[in-house]
Protein backbone atom coordinates (compact mmCIF):
# COMPACT_ATOMS: atom_id res chain seq x y z
CA UNK A 1 0.00 0.00 0.00
CA UNK A 2 2.76 1.96 0.71
CA UNK A 3 4.32 1.63 -3.12
CA UNK A 4 0.24 2.40 -3.95
CA UNK A 5 -0.13 5.74 -2.08
CA UNK A 6 3.88 6.55 -3.65
CA UNK A 7 2.75 5.97 -7.48
CA UNK A 8 -0.77 7.95 -6.31
CA UNK A 9 1.33 10.88 -5.56
CA UNK A 10 3.33 10.69 -8.22
CA UNK A 11 0.38 10.74 -10.79
CA UNK A 12 -0.99 13.48 -9.52
CA UNK A 13 2.32 15.53 -10.62
CA UNK A 14 3.59 13.60 -13.59
CA UNK A 15 2.52 11.54 -16.56
CA UNK A 16 3.28 7.35 -15.67
CA UNK A 17 4.49 5.77 -18.47
CA UNK A 18 4.08 2.06 -17.72
CA UNK A 19 5.98 -0.11 -19.26
CA UNK A 20 6.75 -4.45 -19.55
CA UNK A 21 9.94 -5.12 -17.54
CA UNK A 22 9.95 -8.79 -19.19
CA UNK A 23 10.44 -6.78 -23.60
CA UNK A 24 13.72 -6.29 -23.97
CA UNK A 25 13.04 -3.86 -26.17
CA UNK A 26 10.51 -1.53 -23.88
CA UNK A 27 13.33 -2.01 -21.24
CA UNK A 28 15.22 -0.18 -23.32
CA UNK A 29 12.74 2.38 -24.41
CA UNK A 30 11.78 3.06 -20.94
CA UNK A 31 15.35 3.48 -20.24
CA UNK A 32 16.06 5.85 -22.79
CA UNK A 33 13.35 7.79 -21.87
CA UNK A 34 14.30 7.93 -18.02
CA UNK A 35 17.82 9.51 -19.43
CA UNK A 36 15.67 12.01 -21.59
CA UNK A 37 13.26 13.33 -18.96
CA UNK A 38 16.00 14.48 -16.95
CA UNK A 39 16.05 18.18 -16.41
CA UNK A 40 18.76 20.13 -15.62
CA UNK A 41 17.76 20.54 -11.82
CA UNK A 42 17.65 16.62 -11.91
CA UNK A 43 14.10 16.42 -11.61
CA UNK A 44 12.40 14.03 -14.40
CA UNK A 45 9.60 15.03 -16.89
CA UNK A 46 8.06 11.69 -16.62
CA UNK A 47 7.45 8.69 -14.83
CA UNK A 48 8.27 4.94 -15.59
CA UNK A 49 7.33 2.45 -13.95
CA UNK A 50 7.40 -1.58 -14.96
CA UNK A 51 4.10 -2.45 -15.23
CA UNK A 52 4.57 -5.18 -12.83
CA UNK A 53 2.91 -8.30 -11.60
CA UNK A 54 0.18 -7.00 -9.22
CA UNK A 55 -3.57 -6.27 -10.49
CA UNK A 56 -4.96 -4.22 -7.81
CA UNK A 57 -1.78 -1.70 -7.39
CA UNK A 58 -2.59 -1.11 -11.35
CA UNK A 59 -6.01 -0.64 -10.36
CA UNK A 60 -5.18 1.19 -7.21
CA UNK A 61 -3.68 3.98 -9.89
CA UNK A 62 -6.73 4.08 -12.17
CA UNK A 63 -9.57 1.71 -11.54
CA UNK A 64 -10.10 1.14 -15.28
CA UNK A 65 -6.74 0.19 -15.84
CA UNK A 66 -6.58 -3.71 -16.25
CA UNK A 67 -2.87 -5.22 -16.39
CA UNK A 68 -3.35 -7.75 -19.41
CA UNK A 69 -4.34 -4.56 -21.30
CA UNK A 70 -1.30 -2.79 -19.72
CA UNK A 71 1.07 -5.79 -20.96
CA UNK A 72 -1.06 -5.86 -24.41
CA UNK A 73 0.09 -1.82 -25.46
CA UNK A 74 1.88 0.96 -23.97
CA UNK A 75 0.04 2.90 -21.24
CA UNK A 76 0.39 6.25 -20.15
CA UNK A 77 -1.50 7.64 -17.06
CA UNK A 78 -1.96 11.36 -17.18
CA UNK A 79 -2.17 13.11 -14.08
CA UNK A 80 -6.16 14.59 -15.17
CA UNK A 81 -6.78 10.55 -14.25
CA UNK A 82 -7.22 9.61 -18.42
CA UNK A 83 -4.96 7.06 -19.86
CA UNK A 84 -3.44 7.09 -23.07
CA UNK A 85 -2.73 3.97 -25.76
CA UNK A 86 -0.71 3.26 -28.08
CA UNK A 87 0.79 6.05 -30.77
CA UNK A 88 -1.05 8.57 -28.22
CA UNK A 89 0.60 7.52 -25.37
CA UNK A 90 4.03 7.62 -27.73
CA UNK A 91 2.95 11.23 -27.99
CA UNK A 92 2.17 12.06 -25.32
CA UNK A 93 6.09 10.53 -23.71
CA UNK A 94 7.76 12.30 -27.03
CA UNK A 95 5.42 15.64 -25.70
CA UNK A 96 6.95 15.54 -22.21
CA UNK A 97 10.54 15.27 -23.03
CA UNK A 98 12.31 18.52 -23.22
CA UNK A 99 14.05 17.21 -26.43
CA UNK A 100 11.55 16.10 -28.12
CA UNK A 101 8.93 18.31 -27.05
CA UNK A 102 9.62 21.00 -29.92
CA UNK A 103 7.98 18.74 -32.75
CA UNK A 104 4.91 17.32 -30.78
CA UNK A 105 3.23 20.11 -32.14
CA UNK A 106 2.93 18.47 -35.57
CA UNK A 107 0.78 15.85 -33.89
CA UNK A 108 -1.61 17.93 -33.34
CA UNK A 109 -2.05 19.02 -36.88
CA UNK A 110 -5.66 17.92 -38.09
CA UNK A 111 -6.74 17.99 -41.75
CA UNK A 112 -10.63 16.97 -42.19
CA UNK A 113 -10.60 15.44 -38.57
CA UNK A 114 -7.22 13.39 -39.97
CA UNK A 115 -4.53 14.04 -37.94
CA UNK A 116 -1.73 12.63 -40.60
CA UNK A 117 1.34 13.02 -37.94
CA UNK A 118 -0.60 11.06 -35.42
CA UNK A 119 -1.33 8.74 -37.55
CA UNK A 120 2.40 7.82 -39.04
CA UNK A 121 2.60 7.81 -35.44
CA UNK A 122 0.62 5.29 -34.64
CA UNK A 123 1.54 3.18 -37.42
CA UNK A 124 5.18 3.24 -36.29
CA UNK A 125 4.00 1.71 -32.92
CA UNK A 126 2.30 -0.70 -34.39
CA UNK A 127 5.07 -1.87 -36.56
CA UNK A 128 7.11 -1.76 -33.58
CA UNK A 129 5.37 -3.66 -31.41
CA UNK A 130 4.68 -6.17 -34.05
CA UNK A 131 8.69 -6.70 -34.51
CA UNK A 132 9.49 -6.95 -30.69
CA UNK A 133 9.92 -10.70 -30.59
CA UNK A 134 12.77 -9.91 -33.21
CA UNK A 135 14.37 -8.71 -30.89
CA UNK A 136 14.20 -11.08 -27.95
CA UNK A 137 10.87 -10.20 -26.30
CA UNK A 138 10.18 -13.54 -24.37
CA UNK A 139 6.92 -12.14 -23.57
CA UNK A 140 5.33 -11.18 -26.86
CA UNK A 141 4.26 -14.65 -27.87
CA UNK A 142 3.77 -15.52 -31.75
CA UNK A 143 5.20 -13.00 -34.10
CA UNK A 144 2.26 -11.95 -36.65
CA UNK A 145 2.10 -13.32 -39.58
CA UNK A 146 3.69 -10.71 -41.26
CA UNK A 147 7.13 -10.78 -39.27
CA UNK A 148 7.49 -14.76 -38.82
CA UNK A 149 9.86 -15.29 -42.54
CA UNK A 150 12.17 -12.72 -40.48
CA UNK A 151 11.96 -14.52 -36.87
CA UNK A 152 12.67 -17.92 -39.11
CA UNK A 153 15.08 -16.63 -41.10
CA UNK A 154 16.69 -14.71 -37.44
CA UNK A 155 16.29 -18.31 -35.95
CA UNK A 156 17.98 -20.35 -38.89
CA UNK A 157 21.10 -17.61 -38.86
CA UNK A 158 21.30 -18.63 -35.02
CA UNK A 159 21.07 -22.24 -35.22
CA UNK A 160 23.46 -22.19 -38.11
CA UNK A 161 26.26 -19.55 -36.82
CA UNK A 162 25.04 -20.28 -32.97
CA UNK A 163 22.58 -18.37 -30.24
CA UNK A 164 24.92 -17.08 -26.96
CA UNK A 165 22.09 -15.70 -25.62
CA UNK A 166 21.01 -17.11 -22.12
CA UNK A 167 17.52 -18.72 -22.32
CA UNK A 168 14.52 -17.58 -20.46
CA UNK A 169 14.39 -19.81 -17.42
CA UNK A 170 10.68 -20.35 -17.59
CA UNK A 171 9.73 -20.27 -21.27
CA UNK A 172 6.36 -18.78 -22.60
CA UNK A 173 4.08 -21.31 -24.49
CA UNK A 174 3.09 -20.24 -27.86
CA UNK A 175 0.00 -21.20 -29.41
CA UNK A 176 2.54 -22.59 -32.02
CA UNK A 177 4.73 -24.71 -29.28
CA UNK A 178 2.02 -26.05 -28.00
CA UNK A 179 2.19 -29.50 -27.97
CA UNK A 180 3.31 -31.03 -24.82
CA UNK A 181 1.12 -32.90 -22.28
CA UNK A 182 2.23 -34.93 -19.67
CA UNK A 183 -0.06 -36.67 -16.90
CA UNK A 184 -0.53 -38.70 -14.44
CA UNK A 185 -2.34 -41.87 -13.48
CA UNK A 186 -5.75 -41.24 -11.84
CA UNK A 187 -5.88 -40.62 -8.09
CA UNK A 188 -7.28 -44.31 -7.74
CA UNK A 189 -3.67 -45.77 -8.81
CA UNK A 190 -2.32 -44.39 -5.08
CA UNK A 191 -0.84 -40.71 -5.35
CA UNK A 192 -1.43 -39.49 -2.42
CA UNK A 193 0.36 -35.91 -2.08
CA UNK A 194 1.65 -34.31 -5.07
CA UNK A 195 4.21 -35.77 -6.51
CA UNK A 196 7.35 -35.19 -8.85
CA UNK A 197 6.51 -35.80 -12.13
CA UNK A 198 8.67 -37.89 -14.13
CA UNK A 199 6.85 -38.65 -17.15
CA UNK A 200 6.45 -36.90 -20.79
CA UNK A 201 4.28 -38.56 -23.71
CA UNK A 202 6.44 -39.58 -26.05
CA UNK A 203 4.61 -41.55 -28.49
CA UNK A 204 5.12 -39.61 -32.19
CA UNK A 205 1.46 -40.91 -32.67
CA UNK A 206 -0.21 -39.03 -29.83
CA UNK A 207 1.80 -35.76 -30.68
CA UNK A 208 3.07 -35.36 -34.16
CA UNK A 209 -0.36 -35.15 -35.74
CA UNK A 210 -1.35 -31.29 -35.33
CA UNK A 211 -4.92 -32.19 -35.95
CA UNK A 212 -5.01 -34.06 -32.79
CA UNK A 213 -2.90 -32.01 -30.76
CA UNK A 214 -6.02 -30.65 -28.06
CA UNK A 215 -7.49 -34.07 -27.94
CA UNK A 216 -8.32 -34.99 -24.03
CA UNK A 217 -5.78 -35.26 -21.67
CA UNK A 218 -7.39 -38.55 -20.15
CA UNK A 219 -7.39 -39.91 -23.69
CA UNK A 220 -3.70 -39.05 -23.99
CA UNK A 221 -3.23 -40.75 -20.11
CA UNK A 222 -5.32 -43.82 -21.03
CA UNK A 223 -3.57 -44.87 -24.21
CA UNK A 224 -0.05 -43.44 -23.44
CA UNK A 225 -0.48 -46.29 -20.33
CA UNK A 226 -2.01 -49.09 -22.19
CA UNK A 227 0.95 -48.89 -24.64
CA UNK A 228 3.48 -48.54 -21.53
CA UNK A 229 4.86 -45.36 -23.18
CA UNK A 230 6.25 -43.22 -20.86
CA UNK A 231 9.55 -42.64 -20.29
CA UNK A 232 11.79 -40.24 -17.94
CA UNK A 233 11.62 -36.60 -18.89
CA UNK A 234 14.39 -34.94 -19.46
CA UNK A 235 14.94 -31.34 -19.40
CA UNK A 236 15.63 -30.03 -22.56
CA UNK A 237 19.39 -28.43 -23.40
CA UNK A 238 19.79 -24.73 -23.79
CA UNK B 1 -9.14 38.92 -24.79
CA UNK B 2 -7.52 35.95 -26.89
CA UNK B 3 -9.44 33.12 -27.68
CA UNK B 4 -8.03 29.57 -26.01
CA UNK B 5 -8.36 26.76 -27.64
CA UNK B 6 -9.03 24.45 -24.69
CA UNK B 7 -7.42 20.96 -25.11
CA UNK B 8 -10.72 18.54 -24.59
CA UNK B 9 -9.04 15.13 -23.47
CA UNK B 10 -9.28 12.35 -26.39
CA UNK B 11 -12.21 9.93 -24.51
CA UNK B 12 -10.17 6.68 -23.98
CA UNK B 13 -12.08 3.34 -24.81
CA UNK B 14 -12.87 1.98 -21.26
CA UNK B 15 -13.10 -1.38 -20.57
CA UNK B 16 -14.89 -3.05 -17.86
CA UNK B 17 -13.28 -5.24 -15.71
CA UNK B 18 -14.93 -8.67 -16.06
CA UNK B 19 -15.80 -10.77 -12.87
CA UNK B 20 -13.08 -12.53 -11.88
CA UNK B 21 -14.09 -16.48 -12.11
CA UNK B 22 -10.25 -16.98 -11.44
CA UNK B 23 -9.01 -16.83 -8.13
CA UNK B 24 -5.21 -15.81 -7.44
CA UNK B 25 -3.59 -18.12 -4.72
CA UNK B 26 -0.20 -17.16 -3.53
CA UNK B 27 2.22 -19.92 -1.57
CA UNK B 28 0.67 -18.52 1.44
CA UNK B 29 -2.96 -19.70 0.49
CA UNK B 30 -2.03 -22.64 -2.25
CA UNK B 31 -2.17 -25.30 0.68
CA UNK B 32 -4.98 -24.19 2.06
CA UNK B 33 -7.19 -23.43 -0.60
CA UNK B 34 -6.12 -26.19 -3.37
CA UNK B 35 -4.14 -29.03 -1.34
CA UNK B 36 -7.05 -28.85 1.29
CA UNK B 37 -9.57 -27.54 -1.05
CA UNK B 38 -12.24 -30.20 -1.71
CA UNK B 39 -13.43 -31.54 -4.60
CA UNK B 40 -12.16 -31.03 -7.98
CA UNK B 41 -9.42 -27.69 -8.56
CA UNK B 42 -7.58 -26.80 -10.99
CA UNK B 43 -4.70 -24.42 -11.16
CA UNK B 44 -3.08 -22.18 -13.92
CA UNK B 45 0.48 -21.34 -13.51
CA UNK B 46 0.50 -17.92 -15.41
CA UNK B 47 2.48 -14.67 -15.86
CA UNK B 48 0.66 -11.63 -16.48
CA UNK B 49 3.64 -11.12 -18.75
CA UNK B 50 3.24 -13.83 -20.86
CA UNK B 51 0.94 -13.30 -24.40
CA UNK B 52 -0.18 -16.52 -24.58
CA UNK B 53 -1.71 -16.09 -20.91
CA UNK B 54 -3.62 -13.53 -22.19
CA UNK B 55 -5.08 -15.47 -25.03
CA UNK B 56 -6.23 -18.11 -22.52
CA UNK B 57 -7.34 -15.83 -19.74
CA UNK B 58 -11.06 -14.78 -21.16
CA UNK B 59 -11.57 -18.07 -22.55
CA UNK B 60 -10.47 -19.98 -18.44
CA UNK B 61 -12.70 -17.00 -17.48
CA UNK B 62 -15.96 -18.53 -19.36
CA UNK B 63 -14.79 -21.95 -18.57
CA UNK B 64 -14.44 -21.14 -14.73
CA UNK B 65 -18.09 -19.82 -14.86
CA UNK B 66 -19.19 -22.82 -16.87
CA UNK B 67 -17.65 -25.07 -14.47
CA UNK B 68 -18.24 -23.25 -11.20
CA UNK B 69 -20.69 -25.00 -9.45
CA UNK B 70 -18.22 -28.32 -9.15
CA UNK B 71 -14.39 -27.55 -9.98
CA UNK B 72 -12.60 -24.31 -8.66
CA UNK B 73 -10.23 -23.04 -10.68
CA UNK B 74 -7.31 -20.98 -9.24
CA UNK B 75 -4.12 -19.04 -10.79
CA UNK B 76 -0.72 -18.45 -9.60
CA UNK B 77 1.27 -16.20 -11.25
CA UNK B 78 5.03 -17.60 -11.01
CA UNK B 79 7.00 -14.41 -11.03
CA UNK B 80 5.68 -13.88 -7.81
CA UNK B 81 5.83 -17.88 -6.74
CA UNK B 82 8.57 -19.27 -8.44
CA UNK B 83 9.06 -21.47 -5.32
CA UNK B 84 5.55 -22.94 -6.33
CA UNK B 85 6.10 -23.12 -9.90
CA UNK B 86 9.68 -24.88 -8.82
CA UNK B 87 8.03 -27.35 -6.54
CA UNK B 88 5.44 -28.11 -9.35
CA UNK B 89 8.07 -28.27 -12.16
CA UNK B 90 6.45 -25.85 -14.50
CA UNK B 91 8.21 -25.40 -17.76
CA UNK B 92 6.60 -22.49 -19.42
CA UNK B 93 2.70 -20.70 -18.93
CA UNK B 94 0.59 -21.34 -19.07
CA UNK B 95 0.43 -24.93 -17.60
CA UNK B 96 -3.00 -26.13 -16.32
CA UNK B 97 -2.73 -28.55 -13.44
CA UNK B 98 -5.95 -30.42 -11.48
CA UNK B 99 -5.87 -31.48 -8.27
CA UNK B 100 -7.90 -34.14 -6.16
CA UNK B 101 -7.69 -34.15 -3.26
CA UNK B 102 -4.38 -32.52 -2.68
CA UNK B 103 -3.29 -34.75 -5.43
CA UNK B 104 -2.22 -33.55 -9.51
CA UNK B 105 -4.62 -35.95 -11.59
CA UNK B 106 -3.24 -34.34 -14.78
CA UNK B 107 -1.70 -31.24 -16.39
CA UNK B 108 -1.78 -29.55 -19.71
CA UNK B 109 0.63 -27.35 -20.79
CA UNK B 110 0.52 -24.05 -23.12
CA UNK B 111 -3.28 -25.33 -23.92
CA UNK B 112 -4.92 -23.90 -27.24
CA UNK B 113 -7.27 -20.91 -26.35
CA UNK B 114 -10.64 -22.78 -27.16
CA UNK B 115 -13.25 -23.41 -24.51
CA UNK B 116 -13.63 -26.85 -25.71
CA UNK B 117 -10.33 -27.60 -24.87
CA UNK B 118 -9.89 -25.63 -22.06
CA UNK B 119 -13.49 -27.42 -20.67
CA UNK B 120 -11.80 -30.80 -21.76
CA UNK B 121 -8.30 -30.02 -20.08
CA UNK B 122 -10.07 -29.36 -16.98
CA UNK B 123 -13.21 -32.04 -16.93
CA UNK B 124 -11.52 -35.04 -18.44
CA UNK B 125 -9.03 -35.73 -15.24
CA UNK B 126 -12.34 -36.22 -12.98
CA UNK B 127 -14.36 -38.03 -14.90
CA UNK B 128 -12.70 -41.34 -15.13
Amino acid sequence: MKEANLLVTQKQEKPILLFDDECAVCRHIAHWVQKLAQTKSGDTTIIERPIGNDPDLLRFLNPDLDIWDAYATIHVLMPDGSMKLGGEAVAEVLRSLPATKWFTGTFAISAFGFRPFQTILNLAYAILADVRPLFGCGSCGTPRLWVRPIHWMIKWTKAIFGDRRKPSPTPYFTVLSATKRRLLPAPSQGLTQAPKLSAQISNPELTADSSDRHTSTIAFTKLALAKNDYRPFQRPQP
Amino acid sequence: MKNKTLAVPRPVPRRRVPSDWVQSTTSDTFAKLVLEGEGPIAVEFMSYGCAHCQLIEPVLQQVAAMVKSNEKIFRVNIAVEPELAERYEIQGTPTLIMFLDGSEVGRVEGPSPAVSTLLTAVRQPYES
